[in-house]
């Protein structure tokens, strides 16, 4: 009945989004430029944004705890990196493992959360914040033994950043590219994309999919109907972990190096802004959301850049990624607030 | 006092009201009936101002109080002209003790304070407060401790408590209540009546609504009939009956179902003994019963007395201590799903926080079970470990329910949170009835739905028993309903079996029962 208010998030970015574009346009900033890396950015974190939405459905909340997942994949890749596989084979093999030990993260993850009905959001921001020192710790002890990826002076410890040129970095973005004049379609990426997407997709219609989110909806009604919830919560953070630690994989290859260290601890807040401005609903989240959440909020990204530079002092860009970012996921946690909070139209 | 002209009320493309008129006098019971969805929430909402009527686009016509034109916008500019309403859902604090919530708002402050500071900044006395609360709770002839949390008190209390907060009101003038009768039982709701006959003596007026036809005509000075958003009839309640009142409430006359095949004597198909649930307000000490493979059985109780623990116990909602026999088999600790997997299905009374997922369409509410717990509508050409759904098996079982169990919507693809009490009722029978269920255990199938709706759902109840062998036990208040449709019906008296009655019984027996005298049988 009142679907023009729930839209508004949108509506104001697209809005903005349409000025930027006039902006950008009346400052010579080329097109094809722009959408090139629109439609990159899109891929490359519309995996990450998309790994939310299992957790997101079983009414657990927003995954701030994105970095364990995150975690997950860099020790896969890092793995793979140190065993020298490269090209396909490396991108596939880091993907596995990142995928076994996000099985195993997620596992533990989600017996935590099981344990803290109701807050789980702040827990799992804080899990995400108290995991990074850990990991911290193990990078800089770890046993690998690439030189490539170790400090060059002494040879011990990771570095904090490892260019992936020599193994699989672009593997996926250079895969398929399709050129029609100035634009370079990266078809290969997208088509991974949208894999995933279809993937969660189909889950979410399968049975258990279904029970999922029967369990996001109301708890106490998919216990009637047995359903074991607390396993459907534990399945709904192992998978949000996975498709996360894929998603950083994807992320790592596009971008061409995998940062370690403190690097995974602030990317929950991107990921959750993009899915909200994508019009989320708890419990409801379909992919759909993923794609305009992350099309919008990335594109956006793309542009504020340029702009802000050119327009105002070359640090305002980064000011105002923050601003958007963490005013987004403020806007719509008090938008969420304001609709739940009222009743349902009785007839 | 109260007049109402041309009151026209829409929900996007559906009429909800269509120039609805009516007129309440100072000290008068005015009776409002109408079946499920055919506006009378809708009227209480624009009477009490609530916020769903803005937020969907207001009304037209006219609403006089006192001669003067009214708009609220929010209920609170309602009760400062001195509006109070009981709501059919409970609009208690569970957290806060009975006499915080009987005067909520309106606490009384120390007189000292008062006279320094304003309103907001007043300090609760609460001795005094409690005083007030408790002489409030005198006049409905409850004997309560004020200073206990709401939240662990049994529904008929909770509904008690909403009462006395409106009426301890200095400032009421008119009263809405939506069926505050359909949880209580006969000797409540007699106490109840008598207490509004007072308050109207007092000269407040007061709106009634209730499916309870019996009750209205014995309460209300006139009555008025909703049908599907226009006011069919409007007359004295001395001149009309039962009879003339459902005819024009539905248009089609209603045949009351009732059985007369019975059959006892099957082996048990679920057996407790010393079974002991710990449900707040409706607690079970040591039941020993025995139901039937094939029949129906009826369980009565008052309210609080553990009729409404028997079901959510046996399904593990709500654990239990004791021995559980299904089928020949102990199942003193199987969880949730084991037990439905054994063929055992239960429907709480709570409709829609424990019932339906209202967010969803019909289609997916009426599977949803199912779809989990047997393979009847996985896609056949997909491995069953998928469980991918055949989407069209689906919608063709949903739409044969629709018709069969004759869901009034728009179709499959309808949202459940849309329809009417009593159709979402049929739509939680249709899920419970796809799982083919061997023992259907059903809390309060009726509470809360029009005459049409019930007697088609207890036919329901009938037909499955019938041409399934579905055993079905039934805990409900309505012992009319019950000695209809039952076999057997069990009488519960403070969380203990107290006598088993054969439904052809004299009312006067099962009263007898019900209230804990021995029962000669």
């Amino acid at each position: 009945m009142n679907a023009p208010r729930q839209h508004i998030p949108q509506l104001v970015i697209a809005l903005f989004l349409a000025l930027m574009m006039g902006g950008a346009i009346w400052l010579k900033i080329p097109l094809s430029w722009v959408i090139n890396d629109a439609l990159v950015r899109l891929a490359m974190n519309g995996v990450l944004v998309l790994s939310l939405v299992p957790m997101l459905n079983a009414g657990i909340g927003i995954n701030f705890g994105l970095p364990v997942a995150v975690v997950a994949g860099l020790l896969g890749m890092c793995l793979t990196v140190n065993w020298k596989m490269t090209g396909l084979t490396g991108f596939v093999a880091a993907v596995l493992m990142a995928a076994v030990i996000a099985v195993i993260f997620g596992s533990v993850f989600g017996r935590i959360l099981n344990r803290v009905r109701g807050r789980e959001e702040i827990t799992a921001t804080f899990i995400g914040f108290s995991f990074i020192p850990l990991t911290n710790f193990f990078w800089a002890t770890a046993p690998f033994t690439n030189p490539a990826m170790l400090w060059p002076i002494g040879g011990k410890g990771m570095r904090p950043t490892i260019g992936l040129k020599s193994s699989f970095a672009k593997i996926l973005n250079d895969f398929l590219p399709l050129e029609i004049g100035p634009f370079v379609i990266p078809c290969g990426l997208l088509l991974f994309f949208a894999c995933s997407c279809l993937l969660v997709h189909l889950f979410f219609r399968s049975a258990t999919g279904k029970a999922m989110q029967a369990v996001g909806e109301n708890e106490g009604y998919a216990r009637l109907c047995g359903i074991d919830i607390d396993w459907m919560r534990q399945l709904a953070t192992i998978l949000s972990t996975v498709i996360g630690a894929v998603g950083i994989c994807v992320y790592a290859q596009s971008y061409g190096f995998i940062e370690l260290y403190d690097a995974p601890m602030m990317l929950a807040f991107p990921a959750a802004s993009a899915l909200l401005i994508g019009g989320s609903i708890a419990g409801r989240t379909s992919v759909l959301n993923v794609i305009i959440g992350t099309f919008l909020f990335h594109t956006m990204y793309i542009l504020s850049g340029p702009l802000a530079n050119d327009l105002l002092v070359p640090e305002m860009a980064e000011i105002f990624r923050l601003l958007l970012t963490n005013g987004v996921i403020l806007f719509a946690m008090l938008h969420a607030g304001g609709r739940n909070g009222k009743p349902c139209p009785a007839m | 006092m109260l007049e109402l002209r041309n009151i026209n009320k829409r929900f996007g493309p559906e009429t909800a009201l269509e120039s609805v008129s009516m007129e309440i006098g100072a000290g008068e019971i005015h009776g409002l009936v109408g079946l499920n969805g055919s506006g009378k929430s809708t009227l209480l909402n624009i009477l009490f101002g609530s916020t769903t009527i803005q937020e969907t686009g207001g009304y037209d016509g006219t609403y006089l109080l006192d001669g003067r034109v009214r708009r609220f916008s929010s209920p609170c500019q309602a009760i400062r002209c001195g509006i109070g309403m009981v709501h059919q859902e409970f609009a208690l604090i569970p957290e806060m003790t009975v006499a915080e919530n009987i005067l909520i708002s309106r606490e009384k402050g120390y007189p000292f304070i008062d006279a320094l500071f304003p309103r907001q900044f007043s300090l609760v006395d609460r001795t005094s407060s409690a005083m007030a609360a408790r002489q409030t709770l005198h006049r409905l002839n409850l004997d309560l401790d004020p200073d206990q949390t709401t939240g662990r008190l049994s529904m008929n209390v909770r509904q008690f408590i909403e009462i006395a907060r409106e009426i301890s009101r200095d400032d009421l003038r008119l009263l809405l209540l939506d069926e505050p009768t359909a949880i209580l039982n006969t000797a409540d709701t007699d106490q109840l009546l008598t207490t509004l006959r007072s308050l109207a003596d007092k000269g407040i007026a007061i709106l009634f609504v209730s499916h309870r036809l019996q009750e209205i005509l014995q309460l209300c000075d006139r009555l008025t009939v909703l049908r599907e958003g226009r006011v069919v009839s409007c007359c004295a309640a001395r001149d009309s009956s039962i009879d003339t009142v459902t005819r024009l409430m539905v248009r089609e006359s209603v045949v009351k179902v009732s059985r007369t095949q019975r059959h006892t004597d099957s082996p048990p198909i679920l057996s407790v003994r010393d079974f002991r649930v710990r449900m707040a307000g409706e607690e079970l000490h040591g039941l020993d019963l025995d139901v039937h493979r094939n029949e129906i059985l009826g369980i009565i109780s008052l309210s609080g007395h553990g009729k409404l623990a028997f079901g959510a116990g046996v399904i593990g909602q709500v654990p239990f201590c004791g021995r559980l026999r299904l089928a020949g088999e102990d199942c003193s600790s199987s969880p949730c799903a084991a037990m439905i997997r054994k063929g055992l299905f239960f429907l709480s009374e709570e409709r829609s926080q424990l019932g339906l997922l209202l967010q969803h369409t019909i289609m997916d509410n009426i599977v949803f079970a199912a779809l989990h717990h047997n393979k009847r509508f996985h896609h056949p050409h997909w491995p069953h470990w998928l469980q991918v759904p055949d989407q069209k098996a689906i919608r063709r079982h949903a739409e044969h329910c629709i018709a069969e169990y004759d869901i009034r919507c728009t179709g499959p693809l309808q949202s459940v949170g849309n329809l009417s009490g009593g159709n979402q009722q049929k739509v939680r029978i249709a899920h419970a009835l796809t799982l083919s269920p061997q023992l259907l255990i059903v809390n309060e199938p009726t509470r809360g739905i029009d005459i049409a709706a019930k007697e088609r759902i207890l036919n329901l109840f009938l037909d499955v028993n019938h041409s399934e062998g579905t055993t079905i036990v039934i805990a409900s208040s309505e012992l009319d309903e019950l000695k209809r449709i039952c076999d057997r019906i069990a009488v519960l008296y403070r969380g203990r079996l107290h006598a088993i009655l054969d439904p052809a019984a004299d009312d006067l027996l099962f009263t007898q029962a019900i209230s804990g005298e021995p029962v000669l049988q």
